[in-house]
């Protein structure tokens, strides 16, 4: 049985962590450069991790808050024991706003790259800010990102490219599958966190966002709408 | 030495958690690995004993904690009557039928074969990689390896 000729995640999950050597990570970079394979792993390990951090607070290391519940036996040790206890929060919730109707739950999270967090209409960003949809969901489903910026354009951040929805397999606290730089307009930015059951074409969708400035959910359909502040960075 | 748990599951938990949904093919299991994998850490933080790298460590403790879920008859057989869907990712690198066939497999291989069977093809880790997990020899690897493909072979002549 011969060794894989792709990066393993153990390594992706190194490169994560800051564990690469210089010479060790750029081997690995080199590799997904080339292998179009372990690109696309890297990327979506990343998504994935970015993806936990919006997780509202999993493991928290002070005393619970009211939507925490204890983990049972080895907590309420703990508990004895010590100051120190972990409280998970309801597994699979996200923040924002569920859905209702047993939906998928939608979240957007903004920031800088690496320090992603959940957002809600109101909030500022900033151009070059990273913009990243996840979702919740018990069903397969397809996807989208929408926006209208403060110039009244339209464009579609998710798929990056095409007309087709892009497939989100069933999970909690999973990515889409891009996420987005946004750019240098500043003003009211709307942003349509769409997912769907079944794939549908986009350009119906744009339409009416460029008509109204809205999405309506088709059937079978939910959106999540966010008016994101888009300001220049102080 | 001072164990920060919670900086290593903010670091490292995103990794727990995918590997545990990978092996266990089940989101509420996986979740449930989570949470006591990093519950025993605080309660004894010296299981780490940082003479490796932290991602070593928990990607053992994480496939020791779903071998020991998946050996548990009882759920073991929850997990095969829900008849789950594996839990894949969008670009896994490995095929979904050899996945489905090792996750089948790991309830009944011994300890060693099981834990070198998920570095394998679950993680698609090369054979020094799993070697330094283990800690054990390249060679041992191969064996060990070697020794599940052919038991996979005679189960599926013998079927």
């Amino acid at each position: 049985m011969t060794d894989h000729s792709h990066v393993s995640d153990l390594r992706w999950d190194r490169w994560l962590a800051g564990e690469l050597s210089q010479d060790q990570t750029a081997e690995a970079i080199a590799h997904a450069e080339a292998c179009a394979t372990c690109g696309a792993r890297m990327r979506e390990l990343t998504a994935l991790r970015d993806a936990f951090r919006l997780r509202p607070v999993d493991v928290r290391f002070t005393r619970p808050a009211r939507r925490a519940y204890w983990i049972g036996a080895a907590a309420t040790t703990l508990a004895a024991a010590a100051a120190i206890v972990i409280v998970v929060g309801r597994r699979g919730e996200l923040p924002g706003e569920r859905i209702k109707g047993g939906g998928p739950s939608l979240v957007l999270a903004a920031g800088r790259a690496a320090q992603l967090a959940p957002i809600s209409s109101g909030d500022v960003v900033h151009p070059d800010d990273s913009l990243q949809a996840a979702y919740s969901s018990e069903r397969d489903g397809f996807g989208a990102v929408l926006a209208r910026d403060g110039a009244d354009a339209v464009m579609t951040y998710v798929p990056s490219r095409g007309d087709a929805m892009v497939a989100l397999p069933a999970g909690v606290d999973r990515s889409f599958p891009e996420s987005t730089v946004l750019d240098r307009v500043v003003g009211s930015e709307r942003i349509f966190v769409v997912w769907c059951e079944h794939a549908r074409p986009l350009a119906p969708l744009l339409g009416e966002l460029r008509a109204t400035g809205d999405v309506t959910p088709p059937e079978g359909c939910h959106v999540r709408r966010i008016v994101l502040d888009k300001r220049v960075r102080p | 030495m001072s164990l920060d748990v919670e900086a290593m599951y903010r670091m490292y938990g995103h990794s727990v958690l995918r590997r545990a949904r990978q092996i266990l093919a089940n989101d509420d299991d996986a979740g449930e690995v989570l949470q006591e994998l990093f519950v025993g850490l605080v309660a004894r933080p010296e299981q780490f004993d940082g003479r490796s790298a932290p991602s070593t460590f928990l990607y053992a403790a994480t496939t020791h904690a779903c071998l020991a879920r998946l050996r548990d008859r009882k759920n073991r057989l929850r997990l095969i009557d829900e008849q789950v869907r594996p839990w894949t990712t969008d670009v896994d690198p490995r095929s979904a039928d050899t996945v489905a066939m090792v996750r089948a497999e790991l309830a009944r291989l011994p300890e060693d074969e099981a834990r070198a069977a998920v570095y394998y093809h679950l993680d698609g880790m090369s054979h020094a990689e799993i070697a330094e997990v283990l800690g054990c020899s390249r060679r041992h690897v191969g064996n060990l390896l070697e020794r599940i493909e052919r038991g996979i072979a005679e189960r599926k002549e013998a079927s």
